[in-house]
């Protein structure tokens, strides 16, 4: 039987299939522990762990503290593409590398269905 | 070196950029005096050069408005199952299409030189494999042997007028096909040929998985099958009438450790309640052994029982060494116990 976490590897894995300006995707934990990942051969994966886990503590501070609320999207853009850190569930975040000609419009919309099914094993 | 096994090998770098394709071409000469660097833009052209015995290396751009390099690529190794390919391209690139050439790497257009010349040295160095003949007494032992060396790809084996398919992914069983028959029936089926031929093709990739079981326990399940065969017993009943689908319970531990309890055909078809997870993986595939161990090893770190989880994913590293996720894993618990850990000196200084 499949773990948990190929199962959510497999989810990544639609996600990019049916995105493709979607580089690479990950589910990190909020201590930075990669759950599942599907990203190409020269993106570090310690180096995702790591910042999403910054981020991630950086935005809930910044959400909690200025709009006393619980932090739900962030997301980084630099001239090749974007980088969308998204809550999915308590303990983890959806982290999505995004090339710069994506719409991120539909984007969002796809990352909302992701979360949808990632939540059913997160 | 692959590139000093045959008289002048040649890299051949398919670009339809020409101050691209010669910006590389001399970077690439400067870095490897010994070789020809032969650039074109035509598909017809590359293809030609690819296919050729002196061509070391292939290294094409994915897409363009001229060629399709990927075609380029798949086609020479069609002829060249083992030719070193690198892709360059523009982000985004269909990472699918790259990740349909086996082992082919990907650089992001405009290559870095020092990156390429890296990579173009890495992949010149990697060891061909061995081909030949080899003649074995059945067939299980070719399957375990395939197992045991974490193979990919479909192995077509020939039995009179038969032909059949059992696919692997990374030493696991994932497919079989004979005729009309398809998973664990077409595997016991195909394993009970006494003679044939066969073959491994390291590109064959199954297009769906419809077997699930751990190596081990099918082909105990066939040797199991056999016996009865020899016996004059009724064959294995097609896998629904098996009643435990989604495992591995058909065969497994008994509380003596040093027992192993066969139940396959016409005893105990009746669900039973799973076995402990450490019985559960014992016939599992070490990939298996590993996911499972991993999975475990994420749910004490959530629990924030470190200790317990770096046992977990060193395990988990130690079967499968190839996994990158799981070392990544186990050096960020490393960090992050060394963060958790109280500084030296602080001892009972509550101040």
């Amino acid at each position: 039987m499949a773990t948990k976490s190929e199962r959510i590897s497999e989810v990544l894995r639609g996600l990019r299939q049916g995105t493709p300006e979607v580089i690479g995707a990950a589910v990190v934990s909020s201590e930075g522990f990669i759950v599942a990942s599907v990203l190409p051969n020269e993106v570090d994966e310690d180096m995702i762990g790591g910042m999403a886990a910054s981020l991630l503590g950086v935005s809930e501070r910044i959400s909690a503290d200025l709009m006393r609320s619980q932090m739900e999207q962030t997301y980084v853009r630099s001239p090749k593409g974007y980088i969308v850190v998204n809550s999915a569930g308590p303990d983890a975040v959806l982290v999505l590398l995004v090339s710069r000609e994506a719409k991120l419009g539909l984007i969002f919309l796809e990352l909302k269905r992701c979360i949808v099914e990632l939540m059913k094993y997160l | 070196m692959i590139a000093q096994q045959v008289k002048h090998p040649r890299i051949v770098l398919v670009e339809d950029d020409e101050a691209l394709q010669r910006h590389v071409a001399v970077a690439l000469r400067r870095s490897f005096a010994d070789l020809d660097i032969s650039g074109t833009k035509d598909a017809a052209e590359a293809l030609h050069w690819a296919e050729d015995e002196r061509c070391c290396l292939l290294i094409t751009d994915a897409q363009t408005r001229q060629l399709d390099g990927i075609a380029v690529a798949t086609n020479a190794r069609k002829r060249r199952p083992t030719l070193p390919v690198i892709v360059m391209s523009n982000p985004p690139c269909n990472v699918d299409d790259v990740a349909s050439l086996v082992d082919a790497a990907w650089l992001e257009k405009p290559p870095r030189i020092d990156r390429l010349v890296v990579l173009v040295e890495r992949m010149l160095s990697r060891p061909l494999g061995f081909t030949g003949k080899l003649t074995v007494d059945g067939l299980p032992d070719l399957v375990q042997l395939l197992s045991m060396i974490h193979a990919t790809g479909a192995l077509e084996v020939e039995h009179k007028s038969e032909h059949g398919r059992i696919w692997f992914e990374r030493g696991a069983i994932v497919d079989s096909t004979l005729g009309e028959l398809q998973g664990r029936a077409s595997f016991h089926q195909i394993l009970r040929w006494e003679g044939g031929r066969f073959s491994m093709d390291r590109q064959g990739r199954a297009s769906q998985r419809t077997i699930q079981l751990p190596t081990m326990q099918l082909l105990l399940e066939s040797m199991c099958q056999l016996d009865q065969d020899r016996a004059g017993a009724p064959a294995i009943p097609p896998p629904a009438a098996l009643v435990p689908s989604d495992a591995n319970r058909a065969i497994h531990r008994s509380n003596s450790p040093s027992h192993i309890r066969l139940k396959t055909v016409d005893a105990e078809l009746r669900p039973e309640p799973p076995p402990p997870a450490g019985h559960a993986v014992a016939w599992a595939t070490p990939q298996q052994q590993a996911a499972e161990r991993f999975q475990r090893g994420l749910e004490l770190a959530q629990a924030k029982q470190y200790a317990e989880a770096m046992a977990e994913w060193e395990a988990a590293c130690q079967l499968d060494p190839e996994q990158r996720v799981y070392q990544v894993n186990l050096k960020r618990l490393r960090e992050v116990q060394l963060r958790s850990q109280p500084p030296r000196g602080t001892d009972g200084d509550q101040e």
